[in-house]
């Protein structure tokens, strides 16, 4: 019997293929084997800060300037306890205070000539030459500024205390802050220890 | 003689000639023997995997309170090993090394794997990792482990094993960044297909 051309190449394409499928099924003969492993769980933790001005809250602190000369400092006796708790589950550290939301009212601002101090100890000498006082806010930095604070350890779970206390400044240019005011807030930020 | 005598005597010579033959044939002596049996019997291909921690316990790593600028383990002579072993009987190569992030975010929290890096090296047994001729620190996402590798891993011979050493990293980011992940976790798996060399 005698094929024509195109059932020639049709055979052979064919053929072709079966070949090709030969091959495909010969690597798919291979042996191979295969598993997986446990799941690997990896969770991050948590770092929070609270701050409270009292046992317990987080209560404004006001501080009557009346009769107050320059060089005059609050409270007149101890110290204002800013307590930091550790409600997450890293240790931290304190690396930074600022104040900040300075608002004045009256001319000159008030916030200009107050003056901020901060310590980790209790029995902080506060006549101590060493210790840096900042105003709390000047004309470069209106709204607040960092305050010089020590390090301060503060593991999870944990409180700690930062001692602050305030005077007015001595601008000798006998400023005239009657019925001046001025508030602002403080905020601490606390790095997890790696 | 006529000739049909002639034929009748040639046919008869013919048959008396065909039936020694075949009498001839059955006096030939005869032998048979058989093989013993032969048998074959294929070789198997088996895998095992087992998490290792630097410490040498098994186990998945089961890390908690990871934060940014960590690294775990903390040396780079120490590393966290997935053991994968040949167990069959024959000579196998690496056909395929994934990792799978099996999680996802939840709600505003997004997946820790998404501020974590890794960073792989292949060893035969149980000697020190060369990062320089792993995968360097890549981000830890689902896919191809063997294709970060600057270097193929070698085949595993029957009954050895060659370990996957990695470590994990969070660099450190802003602030905002970091702090959305306070919290969040991830989980992933690996898996490996060996094939017949």
């Amino acid at each position: 019997m005698r094929l024509k051309k195109p059932t020639l190449v049709a055979i052979s394409a064919v053929a072709a293929a079966a070949a090709l499928c030969g091959i495909i099924l010969g690597t798919q003969a291979s042996f191979t084997a295969q598993t997986s492993g446990s799941p690997q769980p990896v969770t991050a933790g948590r770092l929070s800060v609270e701050l409270s001005t009292s046992p317990g809250g987080g209560d404004t602190i006001t501080i009557d300037f009346t009769e107050a000369d320059p060089g005059d400092v609050w409270p007149r006796n101890g110290a204002f306890a800013l307590t930091l708790t550790n409600t997450g589950d890293l240790d931290g550290t304190l690396t930074r205070l600022e104040s900040i939301e300075v608002s004045d009212t009256g001319t000159p601002p008030l916030s200009r000539t107050l003056e901020i101090a901060s310590s980790t100890r209790a029995a902080q000498d506060w006549n101590d030459p060493v210790l840096t006082w900042r105003r709390i806010a000047t004309g470069a930095e209106p709204s607040g500024r960092p305050i010089p604070t020590d390090r301060l350890a503060l593991p999870a779970g944990q409180d700690r205390v930062l001692y602050l206390k305030v005077r007015l400044a001595d601008a000798g240019d006998d400023r005239d802050h009657t019925e001046s005011s001025t508030g602002f807030r403080l905020k601490v930020t606390v790095e997890q220890q790696v | 003689m006529k000739k049909r005598k002639i034929l009748i005597l040639g046919a008869a010579a013919t048959t008396s000639a065909l039936l020694l033959s075949i009498g001839g044939t059955y006096a030939y002596f005869t032998a048979t023997d058989t093989t013993p049996s032969n048998e074959i019997t294929a070789g198997d291909l088996t895998v095992e995997i087992n998490e290792r921690s630097p410490d040498g316990t098994s186990g998945p790593l089961k890390l908690g309170l990871v934060a940014p600028g960590g690294q775990w383990p903390a040396s780079p002579r120490d590393s966290y090993s997935l053991v994968i072993s040949n167990s069959g009987s024959i000579l196998a190569e690496f056909e395929a090394l994934d990792l799978t992030v099996t999680s996802e975010g939840t709600g505003n929290t997004p997946d820790l794997s998404e501020a974590l890096e890794v960073r792989y090296g292949m060893v035969a047994g149980a000697r020190e990792p060369d990062w320089g001729r792993g995968s360097g620190w890549i981000r830890l996402e689902s896919g191809s482990v063997l294709e970060t590798l600057r270097r193929a891993p070698a085949t595993v011979p029957a009954g050895t094993s060659s370990e996957l050493r990695f470590q994990l990293r969070w660099p450190n980011g802003t602030p905002e960044h970091d702090n959305r992940f306070q919290g969040a976790d991830t989980e992933f798996v690996f898996s490996v297909r060996l094939g017949q060399v």
